[in-house]
């Protein structure tokens, strides 16, 4: 836990002279741990005198920010309206039948998180998904599940 | 091509006329810049259209300091992804474009907002600004004047609601992107409370090059009332998807799918203006111009320039579920009319897809759309319906075909 | 002036206004579900949309966050307007199945009804014992959070967005977790019955409100109570009182000790061994009896009485003149000497007057700086914290001193973390800064002042360098703390962790000094502020209730005594009393062979409590007046059981000198009694002829004898109290002392240095830690009011150490592990809190007789004030 916390600290103390403060401190928390543990957000209203819940408040507004441990890698299947007359739901499905999960769980093993998210803004590549900080584009579901196969190594 | 020019480093955008704009900038007053560009007649690229020249002035009269401005890449309209294109091949005439901005209303912060999705950019754009900043271009006494300005990244964190002025204003200052009560008006009350220039990327890129060929040159590009270049999102089902620039008023929206390759299977529809808070369009827009005033004249708007072609396979109550869960899982949920209207209509649609939808439906959703529309406190609220209002207008009879 | 039109009619409005102000103001009834505060619209229910036109625009807005402008033609129950707020209010109905509360009426009015589903999971914020939440009747208007975000509390905020958006607390915590202050504003806001008090009391027929001061702190809230049936339903800070409609947990939730079934109903006797109930009759003849035996064979000075600062000024007033008159003696005290006796003492050898110097309305609007010293406001008296908090949040500066990290360090833009007992030194070396560095006010202390180069010679030694090696806090915040003390309009504000030393007296100069020093005293947001701890701490200093002054702070044996004297037609005896701990060791040494106690727990209070018991059981007669049978009351021959400050008429005088009215609440339970009238009726037995029927009548008297009080009449303050010194009737009380000059023979303040001094226990290798002693902020005293209170007992239910997280760590302690905690006096056995607290000191809270923090405490005394040192001892640790 010490070296969590320290860790922590240093990345409010890297952030937290920038005008914008909080939303690159959660960043690099994220960054570091998956998701942003709760002894984060006490440590960062201390140290920017504010409360807990002013933090709270803020984070849990955005989607991307998350309160528990994601898996190994985070699948972001994109279902916006591009994606989705171009065969998103299918993928999504297969994906679903396959990993026996809903979109927005993780794994059993702990492998993959998988989410829908509402444009990755890669519409000229349609339908799109996105693992981790990669994308990957013109799919169909057999495409889909061959990436993430690959993914499983 | 005079935005999207493959400049993405130092070396190229320098010798393609790179920071000359800023160059001449720093010789002129502040008024004389805030001129050049109300003269061109730029309008904002990032959906509203208004003219920046004359935002510029508001910042530029108020007395208040610090000033800052914002440049903003949280392009979150379904379909569009121009501003993302921009900064993969020309980020530096964005930046350019922020400073001389920045030189004009005499602001000494800025903040360049990037959506979440487009994380894999931050490094890069970081060490353009670096770079920048070893040249002189940014940070102290640029390029050995007294003006000094500074641009600090901020990533967003996924909500589309975000790319409203004034909700992103609160998530740069780290709250959540509620959007403000307006007036007042980010000119005047913007981050912390100070006068906020608050510009699209695009809009941004258009400076340097009003001040490198004058006003005069610049509108000559485009036509009266929408002048200038202009990026178009052209996705779905046309056989070249892809960013493609053309000058306002150049093209119609058929010549503009016929650049993207033409329709892939038979043509049925399309989506103008956003995927999201845009129109749904039978074949009869298709000989609209490209033009800001003409789409104006046609009952609709171009928003960010945003093309999804539909064909046959396309089910238009299928998309409206589409977009109504979109604004159901982006409204802020400041307000009731939106936080709780966008989620009626989207079980009204689910109810409506499973085959069980009534008249009084229609009639429900259309109360719904009459309440968020007058009540809802920022334009999400009152833009979610463009698509259902749009779409009952031009695929009247298919919608109307499974009510019961 | 703006003129417009509302639904046709012509309508005059101030620039600045909402068009829901105007409306409502002109009787227009727009509906609203989210508008709370007028300046600060939450704009979130869009029920409030009205039509708009203006020159040839049309369009609809919110009411509540629109301005009024010139020309505008607002019309507010169109069709379009009217169907929208229908269709707003039924997706409502179809979301949430038991919305209540105000917004019942909305729904009646719209002839919409509830449909939604009801879920059964709890919520995470119930779970605790004074507010309920239910999720099926919230509509997330955010009026709770702004509530708390007004208090500066920040605990309920907002939970994801869009449909899924939701009322948390903290980190979606139980309120507890999250540290929430319950001071209910969460519930006064909410306008559908999703948030309420669970305290709140069945009743039926009529509710009458009445509004009287709080019963606790010395900020002196005006609490309205709600009763039906001579019982409170539930309670409310008063819009009309110091507080402004703030109030905190004790004042809102800590009034159900009055039905408790313990309160003490008829007088007892206690014969062997046993309290038996007895008559009045009986009880009063039996003590006057005992009492006058006593006199007759030890002579008067072997009876002693201890008045209480939660009594009224006019009990304060008839307990000392009965001692000092019926028994003859002037050994009367009160818990004062426990807090503020060298507030009394040190600021009256530097100003000439020992209470606040300002009030709390200068000290919310003008002051640019609080120096908090000692003081753990937001937890001792909450309603000045959020005060700090609200004006820290605005911009004023804040410094605090304070060895643990109280809940205003957050907010401080400086934080001194001294060793207890240093305060001298860490005081002294500011000045030592201030005049280096010339930031002295030298006009000030030219023309105000005398005494300034003794001040100069005394503090030369104290540079930064110096002091950091005292107080542990570094050179470099020292200088910075005096320069930004020194270069504002600077309040200081100190409690206890000033007073309740050795050096109390100095500690207290100190301060004055440096008000002095930099000009800050007399002028609208600064002075030096004392907080005191009890209701009427203030009041019973200025009633006479001490051994060596009479009321209106008058010497013995002096031309004013002897005024006095002639008032009472009786004569005061001259030799000064003994003090509270001075009573305790002459009652061991058998020197007191008797004492009448009103309202006062010793037995828990004072400090070295076996030694305490001891005295009290040596006793051979112990009368006490209380309204439980308390710790002291178990030891004493007779018990009179008294009425409570909600059940009487009468005066507090709160920290800021304002003199407020009580107004009766309820009737007393059983056979209680006000204690003025208890005191009436003895002093009839020992010859009195005291005619008083009210304690109106006694506060007339008060008024002949106490100048600073002469101008106040019960009519003048039946509203909102007056701030002495009030010399006439026509006086609007004082604000703010020593504007002009100082009560001093010459009118110029004296600065009186102080060399520092080590506490009298210095930690050793037997005994390595600081023990230093306070409040919790659920509890208060001795625990005997607030400990009857359930939902307080659940929140804070025993007592605790807190030890720096390292020390901890050293000893092997982990948090809630059971530690043995020594000193030269006794040990008590409590569970560990690890906290942000300095290294090698330790706090207990003194409120819990079972494992009392003053078995430890050493009754070494402050050579003037005669005040002990609750806040160093020496202890050792050990896990149990």
């Amino acid at each position: 836990m010490g070296s969590m916390e320290s860790r922590i600290l240093e990345i409010i103390e890297k952030h937290k002279s920038r005008d914008s403060k909080i939303l690159p401190i959660l960043h690099g928390v994220q960054d570091e741990f998956g998701y942003i543990p709760e002894k984060a957000i006490k440590l960062i209203a201390r140290e920017l005198r504010m409360k807990p819940g002013e933090i709270y408040d803020t984070a849990s507004f955005y989607s991307f920010f998350r309160f528990e441990p994601p898996g190994k890698h985070i699948v972001r299947v994109c279902d916006c309206m591009v994606c989705h007359i171009k065969g998103a739901s299918e993928i999504i499905h297969r994906i679903e039948k396959e990993f026996n999960i809903h979109m927005g769980e993780t794994t059993k093993d702990g492998k993959f998180t998988f989410e829908t998210v509402e444009g990755l803004g890669h519409c000229d590549e349609s339908p799109v998904m996105m693992i981790d900080d990669k994308i990957y584009g013109n799919l169909d579901p057999m495409k889909a599940m061959k990436i993430l196969r690959g993914y499983e190594q | 091509m005079n935005l999207l020019k493959d400049a993405s480093n130092m070396k190229t955008y320098i010798e393609n006329d790179g920071f000359h704009a800023l160059h001449i900038t720093l010789e002129h007053t502040q008024d004389e810049i805030i001129e050049e560009v109300e003269r061109s007649g730029l309008l904002g690229r990032g959906g509203a259209a208004f003219p920046t020249g004359l935002k510029m002035k508001f910042v530029r009269n108020e007395k208040t300091t610090p000033k800052y401005i914002v440049g903003n890449a949280d392009e979150g309209e379904p379909g569009t992804f121009k501003d993302r294109v921009l900064i993969e091949k020309n980020p530096f005439q964005i930046l350019e474009g922020m400073i001389i901005s920045a030189y004009a209303i005499g602001a000494s912060k800025g903040f360049f907002y990037l959506r979440y999705e487009y994380r894999n950019l931050v490094k890069e754009i970081e060490r353009k600004m670096e770079e920048m900043r070893e040249e002189n271009l940014l940070g102290k006494n640029i390029m050995g004047t007294d003006f000094s300005f500074d641009i600090e990244l901020v990533l967003g964190a996924g909500a589309y609601v975000c790319g409203e002025e004034t909700a992103l204003m609160e998530s740069i200052e780290g709250k959540r992107g509620f959007p403000r009560i307006k007036p007042p008006y980010p000119a005047q009350y913007g981050l912390w409370g100070k006068p906020t220039l608050i510009n699209n990327v695009e809009t941004l890129a258009n400076i340097p090059l009003i001040v490198n060929m004058g006003p005069k040159k610049y509108a000559e590009m485009g036509k009266e009332g929408c002048t200038g270049p202009k990026l178009f999102s052209v996705s779905g089902y046309v056989r070249k998807p892809g960013v493609y620039e053309a000058n306002l008023g150049e093209y119609t929206v058929r010549e503009m799918i016929e650049i993207a390759g033409g329709v892939d299977g038979e043509f049925k529809g399309l989506m103008l203006g956003g995927g999201a808070a845009g129109f749904i369009l039978n074949g009869n827009f298709l000989d609209m111009p490209l033009c800001f005033k003409d789409a104006k004249e046609w009952g609709v708007s171009l928003g960010t320039g945003n093309i999804i072609v539909f064909n046959q396979s396309v089910n238009i109550w299928d998309v409206l579920l589409n977009i109504a869960k979109f604004f159901e899982h982006e409204s802020c949920g400041q307000c009731f009319p939106c936080r709780y209207g966008t989620k009626r209509i989207r079980k009204i649609i689910e109810k409506i897809l499973e085959g069980k939808g009534t008249t009084e439906d229609i009639e429900k959703i259309n109360a719904t759309a009459r309440a968020m529309k007058i009540a809802s406190l920022c334009p999400l609220g009152s833009s979610a319906m463009l698509a259902y209002e749009s779409a009952m207008q031009n695929f009247r009879d298919e919608l109307l075909e499974v009510i019961s | 002036m703006i003129s417009l039109r509302i639904n046709g009619k012509v309508v005059k409005a101030k620039d600045g206004e909402s068009i829901l102000q105007v409306a409502r103001r002109e009787g227009i009834d727009i509906p609203a579900l989210c508008y709370m505060v007028e300046e600060k619209p939450i704009g979130s229910c869009g029920l409030c949309v009205v039509e708009i036109r203006q020159g040839n625009r049309k369009y609809y807005a919110r009411a509540c966050t629109t301005k009024v402008s010139e020309g505008m033609e607002i019309r507010t129950h169109t069709r379009e307007v009217e169907e929208a707020r229908k269709t707003i209010l039924e997706m409502l109905a179809e979301e949430h199945s038991e919305i209540g509360g105000d917004a019942m009426k909305l729904f009646s009015r719209y002839h919409v009804r509830a449909s939604g589903k009801t879920m059964r999971k709890e919520p995470n914020l119930v779970n605790n014992p004074f507010i309920s939440f239910n999720p099926n009747a919230c509509v997330s208007c955010f009026r709770c959070v702004q509530a708390c975000s007004l208090k500066e509390n920040h605990v309920l905020v907002r939970e994801n967005r869009g449909s899924r958006i939701r009322i948390v607390a903290g980190i979606n915590e139980n309120l507890k977790d999250a540290n929430c202050a319950f001071c209910g504003a969460c519930v006064d806001a909410c306008p559908t019955g999703a948030l309420m008090d669970l305290t709140h009391r069945e009743f039926s027929g009529e509710l009458k409100r009445i509004t009287t001061i709080c019963p606790y702190c010395g900020v002196g809230c005006a609490i309205d109570y709600f009763v039906s049936d001579n019982e409170i339903i539930y309670a409310r800070g008063s819009k009309k009182g110091v507080n402004k409609g703030d109030d905190c947990i004790k004042g809102r939730y800590g009034w159900e000790f009055v039905h408790h079934p313990e309160r003490l109903k008829k007088p007892l006797i206690k014969k062997n061994g046993e309290f038996h109930e007895v008559s009045w009759e009986e009880a009063l003849e039996y003590i006057a009896s005992r009492f006058k035996k006593i006199r007759e064979i030890y002579g008067v000075d072997s009876i002693a009485g201890l008045s209480s600062a939660k009594c009224t000024n006019e009990e304060n007033y008839l307990f000392q003149k009965f001692m000092r008159v019926a028994i003859g003696t002037n050994n009367v005290d009160h818990c004062a000497r426990l807090c503020h006796a060298s507030t009394v003492v040190g600021l009256f050898k530097v100003f000439g007057s020992g209470a606040m110097t300002n009030s709390l309305e200068d000290l919310e609007n003008d002051a640019e700086l609080y120096f908090v010293i000692g003081s753990n406001t937001t937890h001792a008296h909450p309603v000045i914290g959020t005060m700090i908090k609200r004006a820290v949040k605005k911009g004023a500066k804040l410094i605090v001193a304070d060895p643990r990290n109280i809940e205003l360090a957050s907010y401080a833009d400086i934080y001194l973390r001294h060793r207890p007992g240093t305060d001298v030194a860490l005081i002294n070396g500011m000045m030592n800064v201030i005049i280096s560095l010339g930031l002295a006010d030298m006009e000030f202390v030219k023309n105000r002042t005398e005494g300034f180069e003794k001040l100069k010679h005394t503090v030369k030694r104290y540079t930064p360098e110096y002091v950091e090696k005292i107080t542990g806090v570094s050179r470099d915040l020292i200088t910075r703390a005096a320069v930004m003390y020194a270069t504002h309009r600077s309040a200081i504000i100190y409690a206890m962790g000033i007073t309740q030393h050795t050096s109390g007296t100095g500690n207290v100069a100190s301060l004055a000094n440096l008000a002095l020093l930099t000009g800050n005293v007399g002028k609208p947001g600064t002075g030096v502020n004392p907080l005191r701890g009890q209701n009427n701490v203030q009041g019973a200093g200025d009633m006479g209730a001490l051994p060596n002054l009479l009321p209106g702070y008058v010497k013995l044996g002096t031309r004013k005594a002897r005024e006095i004297e002639e008032i009472w037609g009786d004569k005061i005896p001259e030799n000064p009393g003994l003090t509270v701990v001075e009573m305790m060791h002459a009652a061991s040494e058998g020197k007191i062979k008797a004492m009448y106690i009103m309202g006062e727990n010793p037995a828990v209070s004072d400090p070295d409590q076996k030694h305490v018991i001891q005295s009290l059981k040596s006793l051979e007669f112990l009368v006490v007046q209380d309204l439980f049978l308390s710790e002291t009351a178990q030891l004493a021959d007779v018990v009179l059981p008294a009425a409570s400050s909600l059940e009487k008429e009468g005066t507090f005088t709160n920290t800021e000198r304002r003199v407020q009215l009580l107004h009766k609440v309820i009737e007393p339970v059983g056979d209680a009694k006000p204690d003025w009238w208890i005191i009436t009726n003895l002093a009839r037995r020992f010859g009195k002829n005291w005619r008083y029927k009210s304690p109106e009548d006694i506060f007339e008297e008060i008024r002949m004898v106490v100048e600073q009080y002469r101008g106040i009449t019960y009519h003048r303050i039946s509203d909102f109290g007056i701030q002495w010194p009030c010399p006439t009737e026509e006086h609007p009380g004082t604000k703010i002392l020593h504007t002009v000059s100082f009560p001093t023979p010459n009118g110029l303040a004296r600065f009186t240095p102080y060399e520092y001094k080590p506490p009298a226990e210095e930690p050793n290798s037997e005994y390595p830690f600081v023990l230093t002693t306070g409040r919790t902020y659920e509890h208060f005293h001795t625990g005997t009011l607030t400990r009857k209170i359930e939902g307080f007992n659940v929140l804070m239910p025993r007592a605790f150490v807190e030890i720096n997280s390292e020390d901890a760590k050293t000893l092997g302690i982990k948090e809630g592990d059971c530690v043995l905690v020594e000193s030269r006096r006794g040990a008590i056995k409590v569970r560990a809190k690890i906290a942000d607290i300095k290294k090698g000191v330790v706090f207990i809270p003194f409120h819990f007789a079972e494992n009392a923090a003053n078995v430890l405490t050493i009754d070494a005394l402050d050579p003037e004030a005669k005040i002990p040192e609750f806040k160093v001892a020496a202890v050792r640790l050990k896990k149990c």
